[in-house]
């Protein structure tokens, strides 16, 4: 079975933008499973569930995995992982924790998993998985200091991960955009306007995508 | 906590106050900068309070001349000081469990202000942790761990940071858009 494997970020993105509604027509193109680890449920759900501010999101992702859209996998023990990662940089003698339990597990069932794509919207995973050394670049240039790579733990980070492809939530709706899932938006307006709208959308509230991507991905974009 | 970060809490600390007696609220904002670069490595559970505790203080005291003119803005000052004495004197003595009720108690007191001051106050103070946890994140650490490290939640940070140049930085471009555009493509055929 083909499966996808979303983090927390992705999802974020795509319910703060009122997006969720085009994952199952997603998802039967797919042909295939969309998957969370339960950890990542429960930030997306039983967090935001506790407070007023985001309630409303935890209970429409809620419905969306009730329905069976996103598949909810039991927890995967990543303590190992989770070791290595938050060592791999160092700082004054120090490893840096940079990465979380759930992100960590997301891309451990997408190992597990063997998905064809992980999508996740948040950047420092992305840079750890596809150019460790300019995440290292931005820990030194933003601390102002040394950091140390430990090449070893970072060897065995990518033999662990093996090749992990990664797509973001903004390359997930560009596709639906060009498949006509999104022609709802469009109505009255100018395509590449929609796709920029879309794209901006998603940007603003958190995905890691420059103006610069933003501009090439309009360029593109097949409609 | 080891020694060396003890000490450095006690300069801040120190600093803080001065600035604080001295109403210079661009020191402030060095000290809050200085303390979070610390926050972001170490991760250490007091510097982080340390560096949101006087961002918010800079920014109340940027706009002194509006709250001023409030009811309880000489007892929120005075309280500020002592409280902060009194956390700088816990750390002194390696009591960090009496440096977190010394920040509880502030934090308590400034419930008891005068309701408009208190509803301004608590808002800064939110703000300043969001906007705190938005500099862990640029410096380099994860989403789920600032929010984590934080206490905020992964939404209210990810609505934050989208709004402002973090993504733009040249160094989180890794794979082209094209590329990264076929991979997407390529699940859809």
């Amino acid at each position: 079975m083909k499966t996808l494997v979303f983090d927390t970020s992705s999802i974020i993105s795509l319910v703060t933008n009122d997006l969720l509604h085009v994952i199952p027509d997603l998802k039967q193109l797919f042909n295939g499973e969309f998957c969370i680890p339960e950890s990542v449920r429960v930030e997306l759900v039983d967090k935001p569930l506790a407070s007023k501010k985001y309630k409303l999101e935890a209970m429409m992702i809620n419905g969306v995995i009730n329905t069976g859209i996103f598949q909810v996998n039991k927890s995967l023990d990543v303590d190992f992982l989770l070791n290595i990662v938050n060592n791999i940089y160092s700082a004054k003698d120090k490893p840096i924790h940079i990465l979380d339990r759930a992100e960590i597990e997301a891309v451990a069932l997408a190992v597990k998993l063997n998905s064809l794509a992980y999508v996740v919207d948040e950047r420092t995973m992305r840079l750890l998985v596809e150019d460790p050394a300019k995440l290292g670049r931005v820990l030194s240039k933003k601390l102002h200091t040394k950091i140390t790579m430990n090449t070893k733990l970072l060897k065995l980070f990518k033999k662990n991960i093996n090749k992990v492809k990664i797509i973001r939530s903004t390359e997930l709706m560009t596709v639906a955009f060009e498949k006509g899932l999104l022609d709802k938006y469009i109505v009255g307006f100018d395509k590449k306007e929609a796709i920029d709208a879309i794209l901006w959308g998603l940007r603003l509230r958190g995905c890691a995508i420059s103006s610069e991507e933003i501009a090439d991905i309009i360029k593109i974009t097949k409609n | 906590m080891d020694e060396q970060e003890r000490t450095n809490l006690i300069r801040i600390l120190q600093e803080t106050i001065q600035a604080l007696r001295n109403k210079d609220s661009q020191t402030l904002k060095d000290l809050s900068n200085q303390s979070i670069h610390d926050a972001s490595i170490l991760q250490e559970r007091h510097a982080i309070t340390l560096a949101v505790l006087i961002y918010a203080l800079s920014k109340i005291h940027e706009r002194q001349e509006s709250y001023s003119a409030l009811k309880g803005w000489k007892s929120l000052c005075i309280n500020c000081d002592t409280g902060l004495e009194v956390a700088k004197h816990k750390l002194e003595n390696k009591d960090y469990n009496g440096f977190d009720e010394a920040i509880k108690l502030y934090m308590k007191n400034l419930g008891k202000l005068d309701a408009k001051l208190r509803t301004y106050i608590l808002d800064v103070f939110q703000r300043a942790k969001i906007n705190k946890a938005s500099r862990i994140y640029e410096h380099g650490i994860s989403i789920g761990r600032t929010a984590e490290l934080l206490n905020v939640s992964r939404f209210e940070l990810m609505d934050y940071v989208g709004k402002t140049f973090i993504s733009d930085v040249q160094e989180n471009i890794t794979l082209s858009v094209k590329n990264r555009l076929k991979i997407a493509r390529g699940l859809f055929l």
